[in-house]
């Protein structure tokens, strides 16, 4: 059980490119914090030097409230699970699960009673004798969960541990691990490039890019208030439309212009937004949601667009329309499928203005209310 | 025709092999097997004695020297190569080592050098007052100038095991060096963060990692070593040495079969040694477990 604090983290490689820039990070004990972002973010070299494989270049690492930059990775007590898993190749599963309590001395019946104890658990037991190699990659991936279980570490560190499994195993682990975190109450820091384990999976989610920590929140906030374009087109799926436009005060409210073409938003900015009307001026892009495209006769007057179907996918009882506006500018909407659209069609379609996200010319958010 | 050509290629294409492989890898094999059962006397002469040159063989003091001498050798430079070659092949399978290509490239260099000019090398090097090695033992320990390796008859092996670590080291070295790179750098990773530290990491995932090459390297330098000639031959010459102690089985061969011209006791000494080399290899595999399901 620990808390974990990055104060200040810097990581500059030896050829002078910066992983990690200036990070500033608490993580609660007991907490399930999800690290995400494209591939070179800095997420994965973050989690490496928590783990103490990768040293930190300036700044400071605690845990429960210790320096512990300069500690080895065997006296920090932390367990980590790898993306290729990292079983030894020639130890069975038993040989695996017991290998960091021999490492750690401890005597022999308790090795072999900690050890049959989290099997169990992880419904490991009729595996026991079997080697790695001959085990699925499920089975393999709870090898890996139990090995670092097993310790009783004071944080689990998890980087990637899914990406090797197919899409429906994948669904079924993430709900795994979660059940298994929840139960153990260990803190637990897992990297992923993958948005929806990010979201489905975190107490918190630490969106980063290029070394650069972007926002930590609940998944709830992050999805509803991201603070820039970044994490608002990165959470969410299919990516929120970032439309170029402008919001004046108009006749009743204020006014978006968007593609050539007026919407009257009223007051409905107010409930989410600090000072929409004084803060107007300011907007340069605004986020829409594919879902929360809404069915044009559902709109309100003048709270319509338009555009050219170009492209509809169907999915089951939705389908995703992507159509181009008057000015060409590509949005993507998710609707219902009840009235299949086709590409060439001319369509309207309907925009809630409380659902708008408001971005400024440097990408960052509007204040939020 | 054209059927008649698809049928016949194949065989076309294989008879350079077959045809070269029979003149000269079966016929000689048979050839020496039946050769072994007669006593002869140059190339004409020969006499059918049955398995008596293999009973002879088995109470021949000399045979006995040889196969003492092979013996010793062999154990000697397996057990000096192997952990020198490995640990040479760790150190320089480290990234933070300056130099590692150029190091490397110096290891493995005396493989490129022939094995006569390497000889010749050895000869000046162990030559008495003005060879190297005995300068350097006397400038580092006092010890005599005059010390007769290759004609003092308990430093005949030493020095040819010193030889062969010389020539061979490096070799093997490449053989460990790509063993070590197939090992998962991510298994290093999982060790440490397991507590395991440097001694550990080696024992628990390096050595069972480079354990089919290492494998591979013993058995194949056992063999070598046992098959040990041209360097006694071009270090000693024909006299196998003083007191014999340079005489290899195969020198023994060599003597009896084209100095003393009977053919027949060489080819005995020769499937002898053979049938110890395979019962030899066979012993190393089933020690180290080799060949036996992973499960």
């Amino acid at each position: 059980m620990a808390d974990i604090a990055f104060r200040g983290v810097n990581k500059i490689y030896p050829n002078g490119f910066q992983a990690v820039h200036n990070l500033d990070l608490a993580i609660k004990d007991g907490e399930f914090l999800v690290m995400v972002g494209p591939s070179g973010c800095g997420k994965s070299t973050t989690l490496r030097m928590l783990a103490g494989l990768e040293a930190i270049s300036s700044g400071d690492l605690l845990i429960d409230g210790k320096r512990v930059n300069d500690l080895h990775p065997r006296t920090r007590n932390i367990a980590m699970v790898f993306q290729s898993y990292a079983l030894y190749p020639h130890k069975t599963v038993q040989g695996n699960i017991e290998f960091p309590l021999r490492m750690a001395k401890v005597p022999a019946a308790e090795v072999k009673a900690r050890a049959l104890k989290v099997a169990r658990m992880l419904e490991l037991e009729p595996l026991l004798q079997r080697k790695p190699g001959l085990l699925s990659g499920g089975q393999r991936q709870r090898v890996a969960m139990a090995r670092a279980l097993v310790r009783d570490p004071v944080a689990f560190l998890m980087d990637e541990p899914l990406s090797n499994l197919d899409a429906k195993l994948r669904v079924q682990m993430r709900a795994e691990i979660a059940a298994l975190q929840r139960r153990t109450g260990t803190t637990t820091v897992y990297v992923t490039h993958d948005q929806v384990e990010a979201m489905t999976m975190g107490d918190r989610v630490a969106v980063f890019k290029d070394g650069h920590l972007q926002q930590a929140d609940t998944p709830q906030q992050l999805f509803e208030r991201p603070l820039n374009t970044f994490v608002g087109s990165f959470i969410g799926s299919p990516s929120m439309n970032l439309i170029t436009s402008r919001i004046e005060p108009g006749g009743d409210g204020l006014t978006l212009t968007l593609a050539g073409e007026r919407i009257a938003l009223g007051r409905g900015l107010e409930a989410r937004f600090e000072d929409p009307g004084g803060a107007a001026g300011l907007v340069a892009q605004v986020g829409l949601r594919p879902e929360d495209v809404v069915d044009p006769h559902l709109a309100g007057e003048g709270q319509r667009l338009h555009g050219r179907v170009v492209l509809t996918e169907l999915l089951g009882r939705e389908q995703m329309v992507y159509l181009d506006l008057h000015d060409s500018t590509r949005v993507v909407a998710r609707l219902h499928a009840d009235h299949r659209l086709h590409a060439g069609e001319e369509v309207a379609i309907g925009i809630d203005p409380a659902r708008l996200y408001l971005f400024r010319a440097d990408g960052n958010a509007l204040s939020y209310r | 025709m054209q059927m008649r050509n698809a049928r016949t290629a194949p065989y076309l294409f294989l008879a350079p092999f077959v045809i070269s492989f029979l003149i000269f890898g079966a016929y000689p094999i048979v050839r020496s097997m039946i050769l072994s059962l007669y006593i002869t006397s140059g190339p004409e002469a020969q006499h059918f004695v049955g398995l008596d040159n293999y009973l002879y063989l088995l109470r021949d003091p000399d045979f006995w020297t040889a196969f003492s001498n092979t013996a010793t050798f062999a154990a000697g430079s397996v057990a000096l190569q192997l952990p020198l070659s490995l640990g040479l092949a760790i150190l320089l399978n480290r990234p933070d080592v300056r130099g590692r290509d150029v190091f490397r490239f110096i290891f493995f260099s005396p493989n490129l050098m022939g094995l006569v000019f390497s000889a010749l090398l050895f000869m000046l090097i162990l030559a008495p007052r003005f060879g190297l090695l005995n300068a350097s033992l006397h400038a580092l320990f006092g010890l005599p100038l005059t010390t007769r390796w290759l004609s003092t008859p308990e430093l005949v092996m030493p020095a040819l095991i010193m030889v062969a670590l010389w020539l061979y080291t490096g070799f093997n070295m490449v053989y460990f060096l790509a063993a070590l790179q197939s090992v998962d750098g991510e298994l290093y990773e999982a060790a440490t963060i397991d507590g395991a530290g440097r001694w550990s990491q080696f024992w628990h995932v390096t050595l069972p990692g480079i354990k089919p090459v290492l494998i591979f390297v013993v058995v194949l330098s056992t063999i070598g070593s046992f098959q040990l000639f041209e360097l006694a031959f071009l270090l000693l010459g024909n006299s196998s040495g003083p007191d014999q102690a340079g005489l290899t089985i195969v020198m023994y061969l060599y003597q009896n079969g084209f100095l003393g011209g009977d053919l027949g006791y060489a080819a005995a000494i020769g499937w002898t040694l053979a049938g110890m080399v395979l019962i030899l290899s066979l012993i190393q595999l089933r020690i180290t477990g080799t060949g036996k399901e992973d499960r």
